[in-house]
């Protein structure tokens, strides 16, 4: 849990305030390490980071439900059911931007981690039959948006 | 320190913690201090995001310690004082010390 919370939210923070946190939240609980490691990640400057991995943390239950129903249309009626609403395009949008925020932050060759988060979005765009464009679209700002956040707080 | 560079109300709150903590002045111990002394819930990423611009300003240092198995192998960072920053902490508590001399706190408000 608070690995995955650390590599979430705090992906590049130093290793002094990641052994910080777990030693208070030895004594606090989790709660109170939900609670600091969010407002670590903002005080870090990962804001970028820290509004993907929300999305993506929330997206990710809402993205299956809503996958879940779909797949129960295509069944039931006909498969021109199975259409994107507004909202599970949003969802999609910020999953695909997490992926490729997250990676780009954590595979150290850029050309690794754009063919990597491409891969990752072209998944996403197969499996949910998203439109590509904004699969793409996505892919960049999200990559583009983390490299230079990388370059101004390497 | 130069004109203009004074120190901020949360830099004095973690130079008068690691004034007060001495050798053992990290992230945790910092945080506790100044919760403590204030009753301010400090988040840690506000006190290292102050400790990192007071040793750009060069009024604090810090040195790597020893890594623990409460901390997932971790190491600490520990903090000290400058002598520039001992000056500039001595500075802006005289000053503040001279501006709220003479007040009547109860008939402020």
């Amino acid at each position: 849990m608070t690995k995955l919370l650390f590599a979430v939210f705090l992906p590049n923070a130093p290793a002094h305030l990641l052994g910080d946190l777990e030693e208070e939240a030895a004594a606090n609980g989790p709660l109170w390490l939900l609670r600091h490691t969010l407002t670590a990640a903002y005080h870090q400057t990962q804001l970028l980071e820290t509004a993907a991995a929300t999305a993506f943390l929330l997206a990710l239950p809402l993205t299956l439900a809503l996958e879940l129903r779909r797949y129960a249309l295509t069944l039931i009626y006909f498969r021109e059911s199975a259409h994107f609403t507004p909202a599970s395009l949003t969802i999609l949008t910020l999953l695909a931007a997490t992926l490729a925020a997250l990676q780009v932050r954590a595979l150290p060759n850029p050309r690794l981690a754009i063919i990597a988060a491409t891969i990752s979005s072209a998944t996403i765009a197969h499996i949910t039959n998203a439109p590509q464009i904004l699969t793409a679209a996505t892919l960049l700002g999200g990559s583009l948006a983390t490299l230079q956040r990388k370059r101004i707080n390497p | 320190m130069p004109k203009g560079d004074a120190l901020g109300g949360f830099e004095q709150l973690v130079l008068l913690a690691l004034a007060h903590l001495g050798d053992n002045a990290y992230g945790v111990t910092i945080r506790q201090e100044i919760a403590a002394r204030t009753g301010r819930d400090v988040n840690i990423g506000a006190v290292y995001a102050t400790l990192d611009r007071l040793e750009t300003k060069g009024l604090t240092r810090s040195r790597t310690g020893e890594p623990t198995a409460l901390r997932g192998g971790r190491s600490k960072r520990y903090f000290e004082l400058t002598a520039e920053g001992a000056r500039a902490l001595e500075e802006s508590v005289r000053a503040l010390e001279s501006m709220t001399r003479g007040l009547n706190w109860g008939e402020l408000g």
